[in-house]
Order: structure tokens, then C-alpha cells, then sequence
């Protein structure tokens, strides 16, 4: 890491977008940032410092955790306000929000 | 009745409940301090007078008619940005989503507002949480109350520049790797980091959920008591919340001194501070003695790993949970007309701060098939291993000492295009974020240019006790709720 065709491609991968005077200097501050990170190959993982069990951990909060809903519970089908394209915002939060997307009842979206 | 700001949260609620003033009278007063100090610092994105004046109408009418009261009745709380409350902006301070209105309440928020809190309005902050000095917020940056030519500390700035400033009592923040203590140490105010999991995230714009906490910040210890005992407790929209009562209380001196607390002084990072950092934190640890505490010292290993570490796992959550800001779900009014979908993702994102972007970036590299196992899996490993090693200290210490800061205040504008020179400033209170152990920083004097120093108390998990009586002890001895700045 990193030249100019790596930013490139991570800024597709982040869905962002870096006007391409802005690439060398974000190459750079990157570059240092990942530096620092590299400093983690000094740091060996061991069998002595990994399972360093000589103490025996016991958590509190071993006791503390429990989950009130099971996984695979589903909420009650409790009928929901209805929610059409003319659906006024406004109902429900007190200030004046208008969409410029909407328009004929419809909400308009980027091409596919 | 002028100096009525200065009173504590708790004083302001005695008073409003004894009816010597009315919360309408003390909203007022609040505000017209507001108006006139904030252009100074610029602590709040949004304000809610109308409605925070309309609800203390409402506690006035329960006091007059005798009604049962709230333990919070009438204290106007500042909000930190990235924290949703029904009807106001949530920016996060951020340009995309500076027209984005919360629709519902975090559950802190519904807490608060049910013990007769006033949600006074929307604190600035860095840009998503990310940064330790305010200064990387759409707003402009917070300014130091001590000195406005300083920054505040980050990212939970304009929630301590505002109760240190004497416009508020209290305030929430939230802290992902010392958010909260940072700009509490800078602001000489108290600032606390409890437990992971024991204050539900539910309605917090996630930056990084395995590491990030609410918060409380105030002026006083009482403060803190008062509003952790209001928003810690068991959660069911958040499923990390912890399922336990918590019922945290002010001791006295003579039974904090009985408890005879080790305390242990992790004396590599106090001596790798600034010299006048060392120096007030060295002084307070002589107070502990003075006293008859049980002091020893000891050190932490691996610290710069653990910044790397945080810095990886940090980023990595970041770059996932910021993938929904795509401006379909969230955002501001743009129209879609002339961009295929991924081409207006793309360039609504570019809204985004150039920090911001850069972490997603550095996220979106550390969780790439090609580097996995190097950065995030090593850096899981590593954050095993601090936890482990704060497991064992825990064996022989019932609180670590340190500073909360490594350096004063700085200048703003100073370090604004060094980002790994502002990562560097995270090193002592990223370890309690990695570890979810909790952490409290409180004020430990200041600097011969009057710039104020924290000293920062850990604990074991779910200790926070052991950290509130230290803070009492410090906070009877030196007075600190007294401390403020001439402005």
C-alpha cells in the first residue's frame, strides 16, 4: 500500500469520492497511518502472553448477561400505520421538512 | 439570583422543588447566559429554549399542585450530537446529515425526560466522534472556556466546554476512546466512561459500537451519581446492555478512608507525560499518601500496541457502520436527477469530513481480504491481551492512576493536519475503550499558564463505585466544583 490506483479502488470499495487532486495527499496521510499500524509485526503473539492464565479471570458480567428475546422471536404482526408515497411527514414530527425527491406521490431514486 | 448558574444540577433541582425558584425563571436565566457566552465558545449546534420552556412550565405546575417528582427536576442537560432526541437535528456534526431530525428518542434521552430533565439542546463535537479536539466539526471548532484561543479536547467538546463555561450543570457525551475524559481533562470538569454496557447505545449514531459508551459530564461528583443512576441500567433494544440494577451513592470521607483502596500508579505513562502534567498528577498521588490510601506503583505494557490496536478496530467499524449514510435512509435534500445509483452514493459521501473519509478508507483497507488476519484479527488479539493484563492488575489494585491527557491543551489550528499527532494524544484513555473497563477523569489543577490538567481513575468492571469515592476524596480536598473560568 498504496499508489494512486489503490486509493482508487478503496474509494470504490467506501463508495467515496476523492477528487484526484486529493489523491496524493490522502495517499500519503494513509500511508503514515498504516505505517503506525505495521508497528504491530514487532508485537509476536504467544502462547505466554495470549493465554496468560495465571490469573483466573472471572468476569462479572458473566452473571449480568441474558437475553430477554429468544434469536428467532419474531414481533406480534401488529397492523402499523399505513405508509404511502403521500404519506405526510409532517403528521408526525413538528417542523417543516420538505423532500424535493418527492414528486407526483412518488419518491424519486438514482438510476439503477 | 445572578450567580444562580453556578449552581450544581442537584442544587438547581433542591431549589425548584422547594419552590425558591420557579424552572421557568432558572430556563431563562440559563438562556440569556447562553446567549451571551456561546458566541464565545460554541458549544451548541441546535437549541430547544421554546420547548425546554414549555416542559418547565409543566414541572412548575407539578411542584405547585404537590405531584410526584423526578430526582433530575428542572436541570437543562446539553446533548452531544450523535445522540437522537425526538424533533431535533442529530448532525453528528456533520455536513451529511445536517437536515437529518431524529424521529425517535434514545433510550438515555426517554430516561432523563422521565425524571423531569430538560434537553437544553445539541452539543457540537468532532465530526461522528472522530478526533480529539473539536476542531473537526461542520460547526466550526469548540473553544477552551479557560482560554478560547485553545482547543476544548474531543469529541465530546461542546459538552464539556459547556458545563465548564457555566451554561449548563450537566451533560452527556459519549466516549469511544476518550471522548468524554479528553475534553473533560481539558475543560477541568468531571467526565466519566462507565462500564461497557451498562448505559444503553440504543439511539447513538455508532462510530464503533464494541467500543463506544454514554457518559456523563458535570461539575460536581454528585452530578455524575445523580444522572448515572438515571440512564445505566438493563435495555432491551440494545442487547450489549448489561441486565443489572445499579444504585451508585456519595460516601463520606471517613468511609472512603475505611475502605483502604489500593491504588496503583502506573508511573511509565505518568512519566512519559509533559513535564507539568507529571508534575500536578505526582502531586496529587502525594495527597493520596497523605492520607493513608495504599499507593504502589506499577506499569502497563503494550500501550503503543493497544493504540494501533484501538486505531484498526476503530476504523474498521467505522467504514461499516458509516455505510449507511448513503442519503436514501439518511441525509440531506439532493436531488437524484443525472447519477446512477452508485454514482450518487459516491458523491453525497464526498459530504463527508476529509477525517471521516480517511478512517473509512483506513477501515475499509484494515478489513480487506488481502490484510485481515495482519491488522484486525491481530488487533483483536492484542486487545485479548490488554484485557488480560488489566484483569491481572485488577487482582492486586482496586484503581489505576494516570493522566488523562499526556500533554495540555494545545493551540487550535495546531495539530489540525497531523492526523497520527492526534491519534497519538488517545494512548492513555484508549486502554479502558479496549478493555470496556470504566474510567473517570477529574480536574488535578493546572498549568503555569492557567491551562487545566485531568488525572484519570480506572477501575474494574462494573467498579464504578471505587472510582466515585476516589473523586469525592479529591473533590472534598481540593474543591475542584469550585474551579471556574473567568469568562
Amino acid at each position: 500500500m498504496s499508489d494512486y490506483y489503490d486509493i482508487k479502488k478503496l474509494c470504490v470499495l467506501s463508495r467515496l469520492e476523492i477528487d484526484d487532486s486529493e489523491i496524493q495527499q490522502t495517499d500519503d496521510k494513509i500511508k503514515e497511518i498504516i505505517t503506525f499500524f505495521n508497528k504491530l509485526d514487532e508485537f509476536e503473539i504467544n502462547e505466554d502472553n495470549q493465554n496468560n492464565q495465571d490469573v483466573v479471570i472471572t468476569s462479572n458480567w458473566s452473571n449480568c448477561l441474558k437475553l430477554e428475546k429468544k434469536m428467532n422471536d419474531l414481533r406480534d404482526d401488529v397492523p402499523q400505520k399505513k405508509l404511502d408515497a403521500n404519506y405526510d411527514i409532517k403528521e408526525d414530527i413538528p417542523f417543516d421538512l420538505k423532500l424535493h425527491n418527492k414528486k407526483n406521490g412518488y419518491v424519486i431514486g438514482p438510476r439503477i | 439570583m445572578s450567580d444562580l448558574y453556578k449552581l450544581s444540577g442537584y442544587e438547581v433541582s433542591q431549589k425548584i422543588k422547594n419552590q425558591e425558584i420557579s424552572a421557568e425563571e432558572y430556563i431563562n436565566l440559563i438562556y440569556e447566559r447562553i446567549t451571551k457566552i456561546d458566541k464565545q465558545i460554541n458549544s451548541f449546534i441546535s437549541k430547544n429554549f421554546e420547548s425546554t420552556l414549555l416542559k418547565a412550565k409543566q414541572i412548575d405546575k407539578k411542584v405547585k399542585n404537590n405531584e410526584k417528582t423526578g430526582r433530575l427536576l428542572g436541570i437543562p442537560i446539553g446533548i452531544k450530537d450523535n445522540i437522537s432526541v425526538l424533533g431535533l437535528k442529530t448532525t453528528c456534526a456533520s455536513k451529511i446529515l445536517k437536515e437529518y431530525v431524529s424521529p425517535y428518542n434514545a433510550t438515555v434521552i426517554d430516561l432523563l425526560e422521565k425524571q423531569d430533565a430538560l434537553i437544553i439542546g445539541k452539543m457540537n463535537m468532532d465530526e461522528f466522534g472522530m478526533g480529539s479536539s473539536s476542531e473537526l466539526s461542520h460547526y466550526g471548532a469548540v473553544h477552551n472556556p479557560w482560554n478560547i484561543e485553545y482547543v476544548a479536547g474531543g469529541s465530546s467538546g461542546g459538552s464539556a466546554a459547556v458545563v465548564s463555561s457555566l451554561q449548563v450543570p450537566v451533560a452527556l457525551g459519549s466516549d469511544t476512546g476518550g471522548s468524554i475524559r479528553c475534553p473533560s481533562s481539558f475543560c477541568s470538569v468531571i467526565g466519566m466512561k462507565p462500564t461497557y454496557g451498562t448505559v444503553s447505545r440504543y439511539g447513538l449514531v455508532s462510530y464503533s459500537n464494541s467500543l463506544e459508551q454514554i457518559g456523563p459530564i458535570a461539575r460536581t461528583v454528585y452530578d455524575i451519581v445523580l444522572i448515572l443512576n438515571t440512564i445505566c441500567g438493563h435495555d432491551l433494544s440494545d442487547d450489549t446492555s448489561i441486565n443489572k440494577q445499579f444504585d451508585f451513592t456519595i460516601n463520606s470521607i471517613d468511609n472512603i478512608l475505611s475502605k483502604n483502596y489500593k491504588i496503583g500508579i502506573i508511573s511509565n505513562l505518568i512519566d512519559s507525560s509533559e513535564n507539568q502534567v507529571a508534575r500536578a498528577i505526582n502531586k496529587k498521588i502525594e495527597k493520596l499518601k497523605d492520607y493513608g490510601f495504599n499507593v504502589q506503583e506499577t506499569s502497563i505494557n503494550y500501550s503503543d500496541f493497544a493504540l494501533a490496536a484501538y486505531y484498526i478496530i476503530a476504523t474498521a467499524e467505522a467504514s461499516s457502520n458509516l455505510s449507511r449514510f448513503d442519503n436514501i435512509r439518511y441525509g440531506f435534500d439532493f436531488s437524484p436527477e443525472g447519477y446512477e445509483w452508485n454514482s450518487y452514493s459516491s458523491h453525497v459521501r464526498s459530504n463527508f469530513g476529509e477525517e471521516v473519509k480517511r478512517r473509512i478508507l483506513v477501515g475499509s483497507f484494515v478489513l480487506s481480504a488481502g490484510y485481515y488476519g495482519k491488522y484486525y484479527l491481530k488487533a483483536q488479539k492484542i486487545r485479548n491481551i490488554i484485557k488480560n493484563e488489566f484483569n491481572k492488575l485488577f487482582k492486586l489494585f482496586d484503581i489505576l492512576l494516570l493522566p488523562t491527557m499526556p500533554i495540555l491543551p494545545f493551540k487550535i489550528g495546531e495539530k489540525g493536519s497531523k492526523p497520527l499527532e492526534l491519534y497519538n494524544l488517545d494512548i492513555y484513555t484508549i486502554l479502558a475503550n479496549l478493555s470496556g473497563i470504566p474510567a473517570i477523569s477529574i480536574p488535578a489543577g493546572f498549568s503555569k499558564d492557567g491551562l487545566p490538567i485531568g488525572l484519570q481513575l480506572l477501575s474494574n468492571e462494573l467498579n464504578e463505585q471505587k472510582l466515585l469515592d476516589v473523586a469525592t476524596f479529591f473533590e472534598k480536598d481540593d474543591k475542584f466544583n469550585e474551579w471556574n473560568p473567568k469568562i
